[in-house]
């Protein structure tokens, strides 16, 4: 299966901006996890590798290395919840057990409907508005049991 | 490394040296017989410094480099083991240790492991880890040749670089990091490469092992030679390995003219017809084991009837069958002997098979080039024609002639026993003696004895020469292989003025087309 023109396009304009395509290869799969419903299948890693011409292994170990990639299917979306040492001062330990109990997920699992996948995250890099979460690529922050609640119900 | 023929001199350890621009410290450091430990660094494959055990000290330069990413420079102080080099080593010991599982008991790897040489050489021996180890899966199945065991992996990847780089196969990779880091293999978990066993060879530590080798023997209670792969007409270098008698593996041994650091498993694993017990050990006649001496009478007998009635001559047939599996040495004495029977029917068959574009030659023999030049025929054998006497050195697999051959007399040398056989001589294995072979392009090099055979056995040579004696009188063979190549020598323009010595653990490249040409 191939990308969309537009994926191949915005992936040939990151190309223009660094010495080889390989370097490019970590913005350009953010893009193409987005179009392949947040998740690389080994279709998705050996399509990737053909189009940028490295070994479809390489492409599987950036996979496995980085977090924000998934090797397995996900939620319609991803919530990542901060568990550093900020937001577990401040009540990410309630929340967690909150989740666990209202929507029967732990990390790393996805809802019964498919609705989210949820992650326990290290830092995401803003301890001033603690506990906090990331909702696909959306912000939510100075988080209680009930502002959660109020994001999770939301998601459609 | 592009040099240009620029040249920079360096002083390593306080020894200076001049070496190519170019040069990283690792393989400036060999040209003053320094060792720069090191894991993932290999002259062949890409450099990527994730090892950090060749670390050493630059003069003016604020932090240790790694040998094996930095290239030396005109006027470059290096030292290779300084009291901070030494710190910085045995910190990364530690680590590496500190989730290995230390199963050198039962690791096959055991007395030829870098990770237990540099432990000792630049370890402390002590760990400050208090804490349990990561446990990972060991006997890891990948296919029917390599065995990976992940806890004993310090993730060197050179196995990867192997398959991408110089397979283009690049079955291997790296998943996850941290602690859980492991490599997987492709779809099945199964490699598929015809050269998957050099990682195995690659591997400095015991994470891949060859199944086949798996448990036979502690590598210090072996015995090593330095011979040939003689699977097909390549000519890999090797060093075998054997406990008892027994040849229990082969792994390649550097020649840049060959096989640079690598053979291919097809070579690798075609040693086991040594084993055989069905072998045969002893001279039979007629059915019947006997002594060499009446074996050889019989023979003689048969041949001198073959040469009174004329040889090669239509009222008496004689066909002399080599084999390419012969060394020079064996042919030679083979030719000589058929001159004396004044034979001139003289056939050898190549068994044929797969070659690639790598080691693989579709040649399935040694020594087709050294049958041609010492005159026998890669031609079929005229199964039409009744023949009196044949003298068949067997192939590996028994065959080099039609099956339906009509012989009266049959001398044959073979590895299992041949029934049809009025004399049968055992056939010693490449593995069982010393001698030269023609390579492909033309190389001449040594195969050397890796076991001993049956016990006092003669080997082939020695039974030509005997038989030859028994014939012609006065004629007296050659006590040793190096013996009669200094006889080939005299009388083989190809082969003027080589001796075993010159011609060494590398071989050497033979002009044969002039040769052939002229005589």
């Amino acid at each position: 299966m191939s990308f969309s023109p537009e994926l191949v396009g915005q992936v040939e304009n990151l190309w223009t901006r660094y010495p080889e395509k390989k370097a490019a290869l970590i913005p350009a799969m953010h893009l193409i996890q987005k179009e392949r419903d947040g998740w690389f299948s080994n279709e998705t890693i050996v399509d990737t590798a053909e189009l940028f011409g490295v070994p479809d292994m390489h492409v599987r170990g950036i996979v496995g290395f980085y977090d924000m990639f998934h090797a397995t299917p996900v939620g319609r979306h991803v919530v990542r919840l901060c568990k550093t040492l900020t937001c577990k001062l401040c009540g990410a330990g309630e929340l967690i057990k909150h989740v666990s109990t209202k929507y029967g997920v732990k990390n790393g699992e996805t809802t019964a409907d498919g609705r989210f996948t949820f992650k326990l995250f290290e830092c995401l890099g803003h301890c001033t508005t603690a506990p906090m979460m990331l909702v696909d690529e959306e912000k939510h922050e100075s988080l209680d049991i009930e502002a959660l609640d109020g994001v999770l119900e939301g998601l459609k | 490394m592009s040099t240009n023929g620029k040249t920079v001199n360096v002083t390593i350890d306080g020894k200076q040296v001049t070496v190519p621009a170019g040069t990283n410290i690792i393989e400036a450091a060999r040209h003053v017989n320094t060792e720069v430990p090191h894991y993932c660094y290999h002259p062949r494959l890409s450099v990527v410094g994730n090892c950090r055990i060749c670390l050493v000290e630059i003069e003016g330069w604020p932090k240790l480099q790694i040998g094996c990413n930095t290239n030396v420079s005109d006027g470059m102080t290096v030292f290779t083991a300084s009291d901070k080099v030494r710190e910085a080593r045995e910190g990364v010991m530690e680590l590496l240790l500190i989730n290995h599982p230390l199963d050198c008991t039962i690791c096959d790897q055991a007395g030829e492991c870098k990770l237990q040489d540099y432990a000792v050489d630049h370890g402390t021996g002590l760990t400050r880890f208090a804490f349990d180890k990561q446990k990972k899966p060991k006997n890891v199945s990948w296919g029917d040749k390599v065995v990976f065991d992940a806890e004993r992996c310090i993730l060197c990847t050179r196995c990867v670089r192997f398959l991408d780089e110089l397979c283009g196969t690049d079955e291997i990779g790296i998943d996850f990091r941290g602690e859980k880091v492991s490599l997987i293999v492709r779809d099945d978990g199964q490699l598929t490469s015809p050269y998957q066993m050099n990682i195995i060879d690659l591997c400095p530590v015991g994470a891949l092992t060859s199944r086949d080798f798996r448990f036979k023997s502690r590598v210090w209670f072996m015995q090593f030679a330095n011979t040939l792969c003689t699977g097909c007409a390549r000519g890999c270098n090797v060093v075998a390995g054997a406990r008892e008698e027994r040849l229990l593996r082969m792994v390649p041994r550097f020649n840049a003219q060959v096989n640079d650091h690598w053979m291919c498993d097809e070579g690798r694993l075609n040693y086991t017809f040594v084993n055989d017990e069905d072998r045969l050990v002893a001279p039979r006649v007629n059915g019947k084991d006997v002594p060499y001496d009446d074996a050889l009478a019989r023979a003689a007998a048969i041949l001198q009837k073959a040469k009174e009635g004329g040889g090669g001559a239509a009222d008496i047939a004689v066909l002399g069958c080599a084999s390419p599996f012969m060394t020079n040495e064996e042919l030679f004495s083979f030719a000589g002997l058929l001159d004396a029977l004044g034979v001139t029917e003289r056939r050898f068959a190549i068994p044929m098979g797969e070659g690639d574009d790598m080691l693989l030659h579709p040649e399935k023999a040694p020594n087709a080039r050294g049958a041609r030049l010492f005159g026998f025929q890669d031609a079929p054998v005229d199964a039409e024609r009744d023949w009196d006497v044949v003298v068949h050195f067997a192939a590996r697999d028994g065959g080099g002639l039609p099956d339906d051959l009509n012989a009266k007399s049959r001398i044959v040398f073979s590895l299992q026993v041949d029934k049809n056989a009025d004399v049968n001589f055992p056939l010693t294995t490449s593995f069982e003696k010393d001698g030269t072979v023609i390579s492909a392009g033309d190389r001449l090099q040594r195969v050397s004895k890796a076991l001993t055979f049956a016990p006092s056995h003669l080997t082939e040579r020695v039974v030509l020469d005997r038989l030859r004696g028994l014939i012609e009188d006065g004629y007296q063979g050659t006590d040793t292989a190096a013996l009669a190549l200094a006889r080939i020598a005299q009388e083989h323009a190809a082969f003027e003025g080589l001796t075993w010595t010159g011609i060494g653990l590398q071989g050497v490249s033979l002009q044969l087309a002039e040769a052939e040409v002229g005589a």
